[in-house]
């Protein structure tokens, strides 16, 4: 018996027998981590050279640092890339579709949680069911149906923000209703029927008690839309094509791409301007990521 | 202050189970109902119709006169205590408390006046600042009293206000409940399943199962004329013993056989009997463990019996005894009557003998369990 009790208390010492497994794993996982941290470094370090070194050794190290701002300038003052109108339309696209998107799925999940119908489930397992299309599949259809609408309507709905919102709307919100749905089934009935009793209409439960409360897995869906939004380049390319007015910063990016020049230095120096104010957001939100992924899951 | 009258009032949920059915009962001006029963009685679900939360199936509830079974619950002047407390969780206590009546436009002043006052009864003004999560379960559930007092509504609805605390914290804060009344002098209607609750704090007591009522009664009515088994049951802590007996008529009176003791009625009994045509018949006899009285020696019309388990209570002893019926039996006995050797006769195993006046028996018919001399 007492044995038995002491087994656990050595281990938790960390005993000698799993020093050497500690070391093995630890050694592991640092080298996993320099294997996925890698592209990233490699876009870093490219960022500092110029476009003859990168093609005549492509992983190497930076030997001018004033390289970086060299490359930077000439990509400011590039008038075919015009990283601040690609900065502003991507801002503006970001920025839009995280309201709407938020807004509306926080909306459609609590209305979906708090009416227990057949219906309701239903719908539930439409959004959940959507979440697994690939957007390959969709995606000319969607040209096709943007481009009818769009007719029959006289919206535009190609080249233009609002098609180019509306999709993501779409496409962001079987996702974010998940996340919503699954934490507001933990929010409490109780907390909207007090305030019910208390004088709130049902708009003001919501915007008053209900939103508030959603903060943590608010910001989850904010960042992981807002990653996807902002990299993403293949429903930009779609719906607003690669010479339209309106181009966000992956789109001109692939200007330095060309047929016949490809000018590495500054597709990798504006890739990291591309990918710095994600990685801002998402290392200031990324406690709030965690917490509002658990949440939802298992509390 | 207001007068509620639920008449016919039932709940039929979609899958067409009832929950309440048929329920009448008028509650007066400033008066404290309690409905008391075990889970799934009903108790909740009536609550919940006539704050709003649930519809009413069919019947009518009037809140001072006017029917409200449309109305919402807002517009129903009622203010509610949850058994979770239901506080805003990222509102300060002052926020939680002030959130009604800033919905209400009340001017800031004023406001303030009446969250101050009301943190100030509740003894919770060091707290307005904090939000909920900072505070222990017994001010969490005072700032819940609060936010319904600010608002001074016609009916203060509570819903098991006490089940999340402790059992000494539930002690405090049912004497201060009575006190709050005392203050707030308004209709209270409140829900429990602790019948200790419900007999200290109701003017009136609503005993409910199975969604319908058993008996509605002051706490002393239902205590000492329980309508049926059920309530007997139900009310007193611990609860009634219930013993197999036979009612035997003889000539003009009654007496009750029990395993050889044969006690006889008294005359408001006897009357009551023989005005429902009663005639010698089974009965379940009902005893409180308080109304028994132990004997140490064998005894004219007293039943033999063996102790099973001896609880310590610290004033008294719960013995748990079995009689040669097998009905188990428990008998309240204080401890400062009893001589050292009584008490270490007690043991488990040992023989003792019980007995018990006519006038604290309760006789309840065994087919339909309702009481011969109270129903």
């Amino acid at each position: 018996m007492a044995k038995q009790a002491a087994a656990p208390i050595e281990r938790m010492a960390g005993s000698k027998p799993h020093k050497g497994r500690q070391i093995t794993l630890e050694i592991v996982t640092f080298l996993l981590f320099i294997l996925f941290m890698m592209p990233f470094i490699i876009v870093i370090f490219n960022s500092m050279r110029t476009n003859a070194d990168i093609i005549n050794q492509p992983v190497g190290l930076p030997t001018d640092l004033g390289q970086f701002w060299r490359n930077i300038t000439e990509i400011w003052n590039n008038p075919t890339f015009n990283f601040l109108s690609a900065l502003r339309d991507s801002v503006i696209i970001t920025v839009i579709s995280l309201a709407v998107i938020s807004i509306f799925s926080s909306m459609a999940a609590w209305v979906l949680v708090r009416n227990k119908t057949k219906w309701s489930n239903i719908i539930f397992l439409c959004y959940v069911a959507a979440m697994v299309i690939p957007f390959q599949v969709v995606m000319f259809p969607l040209l096709t149906w943007f481009r009818t609408v769009g007719d029959f309507l006289g919206i535009p709905m190609l080249r233009s923000y609002q098609g180019i919102i509306f999709a993501y709307l779409g496409f962001g919100e079987a996702m974010s209703i998940f996340i919503f749905h699954g934490f507001i089934k933990g929010v409490p009935l109780e907390l909207e029927e007090a305030a019910d009793i208390d004088g709130c209409s049902r708009a003001g439960t919501f915007f008053r008690i209900v939103l508030p409360l959603l903060q943590p897995v608010f910001v989850t869906v904010l960042v992981l839309n807002g990653l996807w939004i902002w990299n993403d380049y293949l429903l930009p390319l779609l719906v607003l094509g690669s010479s339209g007015t309106i181009r966000t910063i992956p789109l001109a990016v692939q200007g330095f791409n060309g047929a016949y020049v490809k000018q590495w230095h500054l597709i990798m120096s504006s890739t990291l301007l591309a990918m710095l104010p994600i990685i801002i957001l998402y290392l200031f939100a990324q406690k709030y990521i965690v917490q509002g992924m658990v949440d939802g899951s298992i509390k | 202050m207001a007068s509620v009258k639920l008449t016919d009032v039932k709940k039929i949920y979609d899958n067409k189970v009832t929950a309440v059915h048929d329920f009448n009962l008028e509650i007066k001006d400033k008066e404290f109902v309690v409905f008391v029963g075990p889970s799934g009685c009903g108790k909740s679900t009536t609550l919940r119709m006539v704050a709003g939360l649930e519809d009413i199936s069919e019947g009518t509830l009037e809140i001072d006169g006017e029917v409200v079974n449309d109305l919402q619950p807002k517009d129903r002047d009622i203010a509610m205590v949850f058994q979770n407390y239901a506080l805003y969780p990222h509102m300060t206590v002052y926020d939680n408390i002030a959130f009604s009546l800033r919905l209400k436009k009340v001017p800031e002043d004023e406001v303030y006046e009446r969250v101050t006052n009301a943190a100030q009864i509740l003894g919770i003004t060091e707290y307005l600042t904090r939000k909920p999560r900072a505070l222990s379960g017994g001010q969490r559930q005072r700032v819940a009293i609060g936010r319904a007092m600010v608002r001074n509504a016609k009916v203060f609805l509570m819903d098991e206000p006490l089940s999340n605390l402790d059992a000494k914290l539930r002690n405090q804060m049912r004497a201060e409940i009575i006190l709050l009344r005392q203050k707030l002098d308004t209709t209270f209607i409140y829900v429990t399943h602790d019948q200790t609750e419900a007999m200290t704090l109701g003017d009136r007591i609503v005993i409910m199962k199975d969604g319908y009522i058993e008996q509605v009664g002051t706490p002393q009515e239902v205590f000492d004329t329980p309508v049926n088994l059920f309530v007997a049951g139900f009310i007193g802590s611990p609860q009634m013993n219930f013993l197999k007996a036979k009612l035997l008529q003889e000539g003009s009176g009654y007496s009750v056989e029990i395993l050889g003791a044969k006690i006889p009625l008294n005359e408001d009994q006897n009357a009551v009997l023989k005005g429902k045509n009663i005639g010698s018949q089974d009965i379940i006899l009902g005893v409180r463990p308080e109304h028994t009285t132990v004997l140490f020696d064998r005894a004219d019309n007293a039943i033999e019996c063996t102790i099973n388990v001896n609880e310590m209570m610290g004033s008294e002893l719960h013995l748990h005894l079995s009689s040669a019926n097998d009905d188990r039996i428990i008998v309240r006995l204080p401890t400062v009557d009893l001589t050292k050797e009584q008490r270490n006769s007690l043991a488990y195993g040992s023989r003792m003998y019980i007995t018990f006046p006519a006038k604290v028996m309760h006789l309840f018919d065994p087919e339909t369990e309702r009481s011969l001399i109270d129903g």
